[in-house]
């Protein structure tokens, strides 16, 4: 990599350096961190009750799991909603960035109302209003029928229920829309300033200068924002609690069940492994991939 | 009084309880008697909501430090008592129980041995909505012992007379009604060891047939809006948004659904209660119990034994924590108070006359009941499963699930 | 024709606005209502309105004190913020500009340890804490944020520092001016942005987090506002809903305000822009 500093010193002395600014995360990573998860992943080899001390079974978890009719479903669930609402948070997140990114007078104020969701989390409150948006004649229902549309029973149905957890979790975009703002801000405005004189319209502006600088920014939205979904729980959790027919089992809440509703622990460790591996494997491939259309060092 | 001296010595204890606002204020209020009349014990309180409770009590046996005196649960006392977790009470002399019938005690009974002492009892019945009866026009008696068919008729009924009413939530997936059902037919949900299920297929395959047939017919909810019902709503939603005449709860949850819905509702026994198996059973609400390796095992049972016993906490507490299990106190309290408290003590008085013991569901019993009786329920007023499948694969599915967790 | 076009637009806007933040209006609204209007009454708007909800939560008659665990749940958020901005930054730092050995595998683990659950990971992590007689106190909840193990937080800082042309370490290098003087007065002020970024989120995280709080705070005096919220629910009949959509609705107040004050320096054209 080219982007490191020209210390025209040892690799020892180089080293010394770097780890006195890695000394907090080394502290907290070997203290705080390794030990929970190697004991994690040892957990995972057990079985655990939470209550009386693990026990040694090997891979049983394991093959457990890959005949287990739900680990199967909730792979399903996931995976569509992770391969869904990803790609449609970060389009719409930096298309709004661009959008509400400027300086205008009451701006500020569309801009509280689009972040505002993201402030909600899963709390109680917010299922129960989301309950109620969704609600038969509700808003979303009257707004439908303004065009003519008949709303299903959106947490009813077997086939709409996800749908509204993800519509929900890409109404909370004001996360990753912040972090496209943040990027757009590190432009150097007179590059923007010297397309103009050259005549570029706001459409060649956003293609060719914000959108190649922000790669980086995009990349690292991309990457959280797939590791996040593939965690998500809370508003699954209060909302539709994995139904109906188990349309939004969505992982993680199956992993807390096992694990703290049917202290399972064991259990839940082995498919906390597996998913660790699935998580890494897409991240592999992105960081893979990213070097053919993440550009650093633009300008 | 006369105590032992080691009961003068400084104890500090820790109690710990589910709770909400309500219930800290009046257990604060109830342990500061406490503490005034014991001043050599210092009782600390934790608490915290339900939905946080059991995870922090399972991550503090984790590390082995749990509370002195710990409020438990029915659906985890088996787990606690067999990994060690409680003491054993089957001989200590401080806590009194005289005031509890012989079926209350055993209801904190596990292997024989008392190891909880029931704090209130609950029972599981239906709740009616008068305004809507009446609107159908239909006579309902709560105090009759209708039979299954019977109620089925009434439930269809009100869905003929008010088309965008449906008689009943759908309780397909409802464990504790399931259960019910099963004794109605003279049989048990799980076997007596716990070991594997006790229901026949014809009789599981029956009641999957009945929703079925009652969803066909109008007499419950239809099937989307059923599984619509979000888990964070509260209990006996649909009652409440008049969507339907009638729904299954617990005592303890009816002041709650006739505060939301803003007008008085009715209780009922289920279907068939009058009937010679004795389906109605006594639920422990909740219990007092003690951290096996406590230090102060004297200080831990003289708050127990106070919480139980002492009238004044029983006026302090009333039913927030379900029906009184102190029989006098339970008595007291009915005559001082009248209104929602007496309603309830009535309705628990006249469930615990034809009520008969069962031994304590297995702790598998919550992962079977819930996640699997709700996927194969789903399944069936869904239309993917016929009731003889569904009755199949749920017994098959149970078993290894009991099988497992030994 | 360009007067219509405007119209319809802040139509759909406005309609937009309206279902994006109805779940908020709508709890807004029901905490106004009495309570056994909150369910039983479908409309919106309240038919009668009352504020007992909020003055019996604040008031702490309802059994729930919310001064306090406001206070506690900012104490918490404010040093979060600061530990995370602090560790984050030399930790990227690190990562993005400087070359060490074992460099790719180490920012390998950072990235890694994300990918767990925190449901599995915290209960090892308690009894950690456990054993250092720290469960009960706000430590559990603050140091790890000055410990870097907001891998989020590192990340980010990582690709805005990248973004940062080299000429200008170069620049700086030749100046004399070794790694510390550079991150210091180079490379972090660069990384306003991104700093802000970091604010905002580590604030309301750490204001949302009921899971690990729950967790590790047992001490009624030491609750947060998540913790008081989730007492308003019982499953046995006692829930207070109409206290809760109030407090809710009180408790976004500052998470908002952090944005609204911070979202400012995000908007091009305003503060400076980097310096040469």
């Amino acid at each position: 990599m080219r982007t490191t500093l020209n210390v025209t010193s040892s690799p020892g002395k180089r080293d010394n350096v770097a780890y006195v600014f890695l000394l907090p995360w080394l502290i907290g990573f070997v203290t705080l961190t390794l030990g929970p998860v190697l004991a994690s992943f040892y957990f995972s080899l057990t079985n655990y009750d939470l209550l009386s001390a693990p026990r040694f079974i090997g891979v049983a978890n394991f093959t457990n799991i890959f005949s287990d009719p739900y680990f199967w479903t909730s792979l399903k669930v996931t995976l569509t909603y992770v391969a869904i609402s990803v790609p449609l948070r970060l389009i719409v997140a930096l298309l709004v960035a661009a959008l509400v990114n400027k300086p205008i007078r009451g701006m500020s104020i569309y801009r509280a109302l689009i972040y505002l969701p993201s402030l909600l989390g899963g709390s109680v409150g917010t299922a129960i209003g989301w309950q109620a948006l969704f609600s038969q004649n509700g808003p979303i229902d009257q707004a439908l029928g303004l065009v003519g549309i008949r709303g299903p029973i959106w947490l009813g149905n077997p086939n709409t229920a996800l749908l509204v957890i993800i519509l929900m979790t890409v109404w909370q975009f004001g996360s990753e829309m912040v972090v496209f703002m943040a990027g757009m801000k590190q432009i150097p405005v007179h590059l923007y300033e010297a397309s103009v004189i050259d005549g570029a319209g706001l459409w060649t502006r956003f293609t060719k200068i914000t959108l190649p600088i922000l790669t980086p920014i995009i990349f690292f939205n991309l990457v959280m924002g797939t590791i996040n979904s593939f965690m998500v729980f809370t508003q699954v959790y209060v909302i539709t609690d994995g139904g109906p027919l188990n349309a939004t089992l969505v992982y993680v809440l199956y992993l807390y069940e096992q694990g703290f509703q049917y202290f399972h622990m064991g259990y839940a460790a082995a498919l906390a492994v597996l998913l660790f591996i699935l998580i890494a494997i897409f991240t592999g491939v992105f960081f893979l991939t990213s070097r053919w259309w993440v550009k650093y060092d633009l300008y | 009084m006369t105590k032992p001296a080691a009961s003068q010595q400084q104890a500090n204890i820790t109690f710990a309880f589910w709770t909400t606002p309500i219930r800290t204020k009046l257990t604060e209020q109830a342990v500061a008697l406490f503490e005034k009349k014991y001043p050599n014990i210092h009782v600390t309180l934790e608490y915290e909501p339900w939905s946080n409770y059991w995870t922090k009590l399972a991550t503090e046996a984790a590390s082995g430090t749990l509370p002195d005196v710990m409020q438990m649960d029915a659906s985890y006392l088996e787990q606690y008592v067999t990994n060690g977790s409680l003491l054993n009470l089957s001989d200590q002399h401080v806590i009194d129980l005289s005031q509890l019938s012989p079926q209350v005690v055993n209801m904190g009974k596990v292997n024989g041995s008392l190891y909880a002492i029931p704090v209130a009892v609950n029972t599981f019945c239906e709740i009616l909505n008068p305004k809507i009866f009446k609107e159908a026009g239909i006579a309902v008696d709560p105090n009759k012992s209708y039979s299954w068919q019977q109620w089925f008729n009434i439930m269809v009924d009100v869905h003929k007379k008010l088309p965008s009413v449906y008689g009943t939530t759908d309780d397909v997936y409802q464990g504790a009604v399931l259960a019910y059902w099963a004794r109605s037919h003279g049989q048990s949900l799980f076997t007596a060891d716990g070991k594997s299920i006790g229901i026949s297929k014809q009789v599981l395959a029956s009641w999957f047939s009945y929703w079925l047939n009652l969803q066909e017919q109008g007499g419950c909810l239809p099937a989307q809006q059923t599984v619509s019902i979000s888990p964070s709503a509260p209990p006996g939603y649909p009652l409440i948004k008049g969507e339907v005449a009638a729904t299954y709860a617990s005592i303890g949850q009816d002041g709650e659904i006739q505060t939301l819905l803003g007008s008085p509702i009715e209780r009922m026994m289920f279907p068939g209660w009058a009937s010679p198996s004795k389906p109605n059973i006594l639920h422990p609400a909740m219990y007092w119990t003690i951290w096996s390796k406590t230090k102060y095992p004297q200080a831990a049972e003289e708050l127990v034994n106070f919480l139980e016993n002492n009238p004044q906490v029983a006026e302090i507490f009333k039913n927030d924590r379900g029906v009184i299990a102190n029989q006098a106190n339970r008595n007291l309290d009915a005559k001082k108070f009248g209104g929602l408290v007496a309603q309830q003590d009535e309705f628990m008085d006249k469930v615990e006359k034809v009520s008969s013991t069962v031994p304590l569901d297995p702790p598998q019993a919550g992962e079977i009941e819930g996640n699997l009786l709700e996927t194969i329920g789903q399944e069936v007023i869904f239309k993917k499963l016929t009731p003889e499948q569904a009755a199949e694969q749920f017994i098959q599915q149970a078993d290894q699930i009991l099988k497992q967790g030994q | 024709m360009k007067f219509h076009r405007t119209l319809v637009r802040h139509v759909v806007l406005i309609i937009v606005s309206f279902l994006m933040v109805y779940p908020v209006l709508w709890m807004f609204f029901a905490s106004f209502k009495p309570e056994d209007q909150i369910f039983a009454n479908p409309n919106l708007l309240p038919a009668h309105w009352t504020v007992s909800h909020y003055t019996e939560s604040i008031s702490g008659k309802a059994g729930i004190n919310f001064g306090p665990m406001f206070l506690h749940s900012l104490e918490i958020a404010l040093l979060v913020v600061v530990g995370s901005i602090f560790s984050g930054s030399i930790t990227g730092f690190a990562f993005a500009r400087m070359e060490f050995t074992a460099r790719k595998f180490l920012f390998g683990f950072m990235l890694g340890t994300m990918m767990l659950p925190a449901q599995i990971v915290i209960i090892p992590q308690y009894i950690i804490f456990h054993r250092l007689s720290l469960v009960n106190t706000f430590v559990p909840l603050i140091l790890p944020s000055f410990l870097g193990t907001g891998s989020f937080f590192i990340y980010l800082m990582v690709q805005f520092i990248r973004g940062i042309p080299k000429d200008l370490d170069e620049a700086a290098s030749i100046d004399g001016c070794g790694p510390f003087r550079l991150f210091l007065h180079v490379i972090f002020p660069l990384t306003f942005p991104a700093i802000i970024t970091i604010s905002i989120f580590a604030f309301y995280w750490t204001w949302n987090d009921l899971f690990s709080q729950a967790i590790y705070l047992t001490n009624p005096n030491l609750f947060t506002v998540p913790i008081g919220l989730s007492s308003f629910l019982d499953n046995m009949g006692n829930s207070m809903w109409g206290d809760l959509f109030a407090m809710s609705i009180i408790s976004l107040i500052p998470v908002l305000v952090v944005f609204v004050i911070f979202q400012r320096y995000l908007v091009e054209g305003i503060a400076t822009q980097g310096l040469k």
